[in-house]
């Protein structure tokens, strides 16, 4: 039992009009003369070919191409593509009419590309619908049935959500159910295809659709046969043949007529059933449904052959035969094969397609995600680099501060060395003041010593030996001055290049009043060398009670020095202002109380004023002319003091009167 | 003839290098030497010795009072008889020698002394 579906696909195609199949033959006719007046190759003619393809496939499927070739022509000149899609799926159930599935498969396909280009729904469902139908006619009830559920869940999901106002659309979705439950029942499921009839047996009676009614009530009977309910199934089929006469739906007719036969036979009633094969087979040749012909030629050859009516039997089996070789030629299963095979390719297209998108998209986010990474990475490595710069920045400015502060130290070495080389200038004509009279004692003691020496010589001549032990006496006396006035000298060089020596001192016990004495000589032969009318007093208090004390010598002394060169330049300066009666005076005093020695440098000189006391200890302060002074006695000397022996340097002054330095350096 | 010689000088071996330099002198009684180590233990004999003294010897660089303030306490003190003043100036020292033109120093010598040329300013002043 096969072939049920056609008429609704034909149905589909009335996508116009209501027209049903019993108002055709008029409707051509009105058709054809308009056709005539419209020779313009316009849409009205358009509207005209489509609508008599469309009527005319049932009866003349020759024609329905012929027409639906000149339409699909019109359509595509006039980039209509719904029109497309109606001429082509009107020509793809001509094909099938006659039989070429494979052309059938071809168009429906074609249809189906049309209809999604432009989101018609209704057309892709249809398309599909009718693509199921196809294979079911094929009796490949296996490939119909995932056409046909496709079409279902997407006319599901579109009438859900548009209102169906053509009877067509209304009718959609009863057709599916419909095919639906014929793959069920020509595969044996029953009541999975009760099932799906049931589902559209009440909307198609409340909605009075005769066409699709016949079909049900025949399937329905078909549903009854197979459960064995001879009187329900025999009702059902008179309800279909009652209808199918009254809309004269010839093919379900036929099939109707067939399926009567079949229970009939079922029931060995062989007069009855040979009764509606025959007219099964009469109703399918009047309009060349040629597998119904086939179907009901087939049933005929059997009853015939059981009958033993070999010349009927003959003659169906000649009919079937030749039914056959049209609807089955060796072509045609080819190409079937190859339209399959397209199809195949173009469902594997479609997926290549999906996942040439979901590789795109893959590939999209890949690639945002990529340029996420590389935007990061990019980030991380400028903010690295920025690192970095600022990091050989640092090291430049690191190297930079490093260099210039070893330069820093350099110069601060040079410049110590200078202020040393400075108070070494102030001391040179101290110094050799100093040397000069030991030296003239040492020169002339050994004159002396050389005359004193003939002179004995003369008195050992005369023999007298007592003067000559006399004069030997004074020599001996001489020799002791000339060794001691030598050792002076030598103490004031030594002192002298132990001033001016550069580089770190060691500590060792010192006579601090010495070493005070010393440099205040020192200072003073200075700075009468500088200014041979200074003069000043120098009044001296040394305490006795003073120990050694572990100081840098030459470091101390150039303290004391420094202090002593200033405190006779105060006086000097105030001596330049004052007219008369002032008597320059520096006082050297030295102490030991609670650990600490104390030296004190007190003159009654020009004073410090208290604006720059603060300063006075910095360095390159100095209030003496522009290169008189470096700036850097007293900051060295505080530095010697504070930092280099743990002393402390305080200063008492006021301005115009006098100045006191207090240098207090630990005992221990 | 009896000279008497102060000689001023803060060094303390002045004193015997006069004495041994000056011995045959002084052995023969024609100088006489006194010494004093500063400018105001020299005014200070000189209060008690003033009429002996003829000739006066003294250094400038000293300590306190110096050499030229000695010589103008001198010669505003003492005008009659006024003592020959030869004063003791270090080597190149113009600005005391200027000085001590000025405040009426008889002859100036140059350190180091040359004792051969003193004998002989001695001789020329007291004879």
């Amino acid at each position: 039992m096969t072939g049920l579906m056609k008429k609704l696909s034909i149905i589909l195609l009335l996508l116009i009009t209501t027209v049903i199949a019993g108002a055709q033959s008029k409707k051509i006719d009105t058709l054809r003369v308009a056709l005539s007046k419209a020779n313009a190759p316009d849409t009205v003619r358009l509207n005209i070919l489509n609508e008599l393809s469309r009527s005319y496939f049932i009866s003349k499927p020759d024609s329905c191409l012929i027409f639906g070739q000149q339409c699909y022509e019109l359509a595509v000149k006039f980039k209509l593509v719904k029109d497309q899609a109606h001429a082509l799926n009107s020509m793809a159930n001509a094909y099938a009419s006659l039989g070429d599935y494979a052309k059938s498969f071809q168009l429906f396909f074609k249809v189906i590309r049309l209809n999604e280009s432009i989101n018609y729904m209704p057309g892709v469902v249809t398309a599909y619908n009718n693509i199921g139908s196809g294979y079911v006619e094929k009796q490949d009830y296996l490939k119909a049935l995932p056409y046909l559920q496709l079409g279902l869940k997407k006319w599901k999901i579109y009438s859900s959500t548009h209102k169906l106002t053509l009877l067509p659309q209304r009718e959609l979705n009863s057709v599916l159910l419909i095919n639906i439950a014929e793959v069920f029942l020509y595969t044996h499921k029953i009541d999975s295809a009760n099932y799906y009839l049931q589902l559209c047996y009440p909307d198609a009676k409340k909605n009075h659709f005769p066409d699709l009614l016949d079909n049900i009530e025949r399937d329905l009977g078909e549903v009854e046969t197979a459960r064995g309910n001879k009187g329900d199934a025999l009702y059902y089929y008179r309800d279909a043949i009652a209808i199918a006469t009254g809309i004269e739906d010839v093919e379900m007719l036929s099939i109707t007529y067939l399926s009567t036969a079949n229970l009939y036979h079922k029931y060995k009633q062989q007069d009855s059933a040979e009764y509606y094969a025959q007219k099964a087979l009469e109703t399918a040749s009047a309009e060349r449904y040629l597998q119904d012909v086939l179907n009901a030629g087939k049933v005929l050859y059997t009853y015939y052959d059981e009958d033993n009516n070999l010349q009927q039997a003959y003659k169906y089996l000649k009919i079937t035969t030749a039914t056959k070789e049209s609807l089955f030629s060796q072509d045609k299963v080819k190409q079937l094969l190859s339209i399959d095979f397209d199809e195949k390719q173009r469902q594997r297209d479609i997926e290549a397609a999906e996942i040439a998108y979901r590789d795109q998209v893959r590939m999209y986010v890949f690639i945002a995600g990529l340029i996420v990474l590389l935007l990061m990475v990019f980030i991380f490595w400028r903010n690295s680099r920025q690192r970095k710069r600022a990091n050989l920045l640092l090291q430049d400015q690191k190297e930079e501060i490093e260099t210039a502060l070893e330069k820093l130290q350099l110069t601060q070495k040079q410049l110590i060395q200078s202020e040393k080389m400075a108070s070494l200038g102030e001391l040179t004509a101290g110094v050799a003041h100093e040397i000069q009279n030991p030296l003239n004692f040492v020169n002339n003691f050994s004159e002396v010593n050389i005359e004193l020496i003939d002179e004995m010589e003369v008195e050992l001549a005369n023999g007298d030996k007592d003067e000559a032990v006399s004069i030997l006496e004074v020599v001996k006396q001489n020799l002791e001055k000339i060794r001691h006035h030598g050792k002076r000298a030598d103490g004031i060089v030594k002192g002298m290049l132990q001033h001016s020596r550069a580089g770190s001192d060691t500590k060792e016990p010192t006579d601090i009043n010495k070493l005070a004495d010393e440099y205040l000589r020192l200072a003073f032969h200075g700075l009468r060398a500088k200014d041979k009318g200074f003069n000043a007093e120098m009044i001296t208090h040394f305490s006795d009670k003073i120990p050694p004390v572990n100081i840098v010598p030459q470091d101390i002394g150039r303290v004391l020095l420094n202090l002593f060169t200033n405190a006779f330049y105060a006086v000097q300066q105030k001596e330049k202002i004052t007219p008369a009666g002032y008597q320059p005076l520096v006082e050297l005093n030295t102490s030991v109380s609670n650990g600490f020695v104390q030296i004190r440098v007190k003159d009654n000189g020009i004073g410090i004023p208290d604006a720059i006391k603060e300063k006075v200890m910095q360095p390159f302060f100095t209030t003496k002319p522009t290169g008189e002074g470096t700036g850097l006695g007293l900051s060295l000397s505080y530095d010697i003091i504070v930092k280099g022996h743990g002393g402390k340097i305080d200063i008492i002054t006021k301005e115009g009167e006098y100045s006191e330095f207090i240098i207090e350096i630990p005992t221990t | 003839m009896h000279m008497k010689i102060l000689v001023v000088d803060d060094e303390a071996d002045v004193q015997p290098l006069f004495v041994q330099r000056f011995r045959k002198e002084i052995k023969s009684g024609e100088f006489d030497f006194s010494f004093a180590l500063s400018g105001e233990e020299a005014l200070a004999y000189l209060e008690k010795h003033h009429s002996e003294v003829i000739l006066i010897l003294s250094d400038i660089n000293m300590p306190g009072m110096t050499g030229i303030e000695l010589l103008s306490r001198i010669r505003h003190a003492y005008e009659k008889p006024p003592p020959v003043v030869m004063m003791i100036t270090a080597y190149g020292d113009d600005e005391n020698r200027h000085q001590a033109m000025e405040n009426g120093a008889d002859e100036f010598l140059t350190k180091p002394l040359d004792f051969t040329l003193l004998k002989e300013k001695l001789h020329t002043f007291l004879h």
